[in-house]
């Protein structure tokens, strides 16, 4: 029985899910709910997400959701299983430093970096509102601490915990959302580790496919 | 070796890996640091946490921070080692459904309690400013939405994932804060499951024997002071420090911590010390 994904194709947790699936070498379907109304519908509230959300991820009769538990789950059964592409270390040690660079991820680098994802590319879409640049120059200033962080980091190292590893994964959608945009490239682009790490992310394969496909 | 944990043991954060450690059983030494200044030092951003954050543990050579990672890593580490109990299942589908449960207490339960948590223990206690009404009304409406679920989650299950996991246990330090001012505690107390669970909780050895420590250090506390100057002087010395975190959740529990932290080791020399710092600002 083959994995089935639900969510909304532009969503940055979905992404965060595909990447996964696809690093994986992990076929899936993917379905997309009618509308934002769906979702919040009780057979959905009952029976996918009880908070009304996106990712949901169907294995068989297993039901989870919340994307970076989600992925984690993914990697934990699949791992190895397809190809040999590790996301999470075996070692209790190394997994333990990934865990904290997902943590940096959701608590430093998320918060500021959603603002600028919100305000450039929601606000007008589906608001109708212009984007604050009050806002947008806070969450700049923000992210631009966390990013001066992770650029000593990042020092002497390809990825946050040397190899690849899931928590790399998870900067990737919003990531590529904000440094789409010309104006805010120069957060990544003037830092030297920090440019390189993004620019071999986006060079994996499964990361290439998605992010052409968003454009598209 | 043994392990250190730096941190307070009141911070929330700290508090999670503090009723770990006792879960498991695991020996650890507790090493807090001089003052909320010193987390900004060269030397603690580079040797400690690079975002001058507290808790950081040490096992050995092996250092590791953020509280949620920390407690996972010990979890993983040392579970069977020192006693029975189980905070991760060995089951895949059982241990991403406890992630999935620590998400929701993450983004949808700890935000609006940790706003409640500030306008109630922060902004009445120090800065003599009335809880602003408004803002502990919008933000009890969400965590009782968010208790609503929880609600139907714990229909027919003693835990959110059935058994006792690592996701209840991350629920407990904020709650306890808030489920101990009067006007709150019926956000808990008024939906049978939720109560019931949290009552399991607080009786779990390890929860109630953190609550008590902290209970007794916060009531030894005295409160900084209330010369007005002083107040003012230290709330600039706040708002200065804080505005180097980034995050709002730790803003919050770091100015309420700063506040028993100091009371708790009230000395004249760091109160002088504050006073000059404020003085070149």
């Amino acid at each position: 029985m083959s994995i089935k994904l639900i969510g909304f194709p532009a969503s940055g947790p979905l992404l965060k899910v595909i990447i996964t699936l696809r690093e994986l070498g992990l076929p899936y379907e993917l379905e997309i709910p009618s509308n934002i109304q769906a979702i919040k519908e009780e057979d959905y509230i009952k029976n996918k997400h009880p908070f009304g959300k996106i990712p949901v991820l169907i294995d068989g009769d297993f039901v989870i959701n919340e994307s970076r538990p989600i992925c984690t789950y993914l990697v934990s059964k699949y791992q190895g299983k397809h190809n040999n592409t590790n996301l999470i270390p075996t070692d209790v040690h190394k997994a333990g430093l990934v865990g904290q660079y997902v943590s940096y991820e959701s608590s430093y680098y998320d918060p500021p970096i959603s603002k600028i994802v919100y305000q450039e590319i929601y606000a007008r879409k589906f608001q109708n509102k212009d984007p604050d640049p009050e806002v947008i120059k806070q969450a700049r200033e923000e992210l631009a601490k966390v990013l001066d962080v992770y650029e000593k980091i990042l020092e002497g190292k390809e990825y946050l915990n040397g190899e690849y590893s899931i928590a790399d994964l998870f900067h990737i959608p919003s990531t590529h959302y904000v440094y789409s945009i010309d104006a805010h490239s120069d957060l990544w682009d003037s830092r030297p580790n920090v440019k390189n790490w993004w620019n071999r992310l986006c060079n994996r394969e499964a990361v290439k496919k998605t992010i052409d496909e968003i454009a598209k | 070796m043994t392990i250190k944990l730096i941190g307070y043991p009141a911070l929330g954060p700290t508090t999670k890996v503090i009723i770990t450690l006792k879960e498991l059983g695991i020996p650890y030494e507790l090493d807090p640091p001089a003052s909320f200044q010193s987390l900004k030092d060269d030397d603690y951003i580079k040797n400690k946490h690079p975002f001058g954050k507290i808790p950081v543990l040490f096992d050995g050579d092996f250092r590791i921070t953020e509280s949620r990672a920390i407690c996972r890593y010990l979890a993983s580490k040392y579970q069977g080692k020192y006693n029975d109990t189980i905070l991760l299942p060995n089951d895949v589908h059982q241990a991403s459904l406890v992630d999935q449960y620590i998400s929701y207490e993450s983004f949808y339960y700890d935000p609006p309690l940790s706003k409640i948590v500030y306008q109630e223990k922060v902004a009445k206690k120090f800065f003599d400013k009335d809880p602003d009404l408004e803002v502990i009304k919008e933000n009890r409406e969400e965590l009782a939405k968010v208790l609503d679920v929880f609600e139907k989650l714990l229909e027919g299950k003693e835990y959110l994932n059935g058994e006792y996991s690592l996701a209840d246990l991350f629920i407990c330090p904020n709650t306890n804060y808030v489920y101990c001012i009067d006007t709150h505690s019926d956000l808990w107390d008024s939906r049978p499951n939720v109560k019931n669970w949290w009552n399991r909780l607080c009786n779990r050895d390890s929860i109630k024997t953190t609550f008590e420590e902290i209970k007794s250090k916060y009531n030894n506390t005295i409160l900084v002071t209330h010369d007005i100057r002083e107040v003012g002087l230290v709330e600039q010395f706040i708002s200065y420090e804080s505005s180097y975190d980034d995050t709002p959740v730790s803003k919050i529990v770091f100015q309420e911590l700063y506040v028993n932290y100091i009371g708790s080791t009230l000395d004249p020399a760091i109160i002088k010390q504050d006073r000059e710092k404020l003085m070149k600002f």
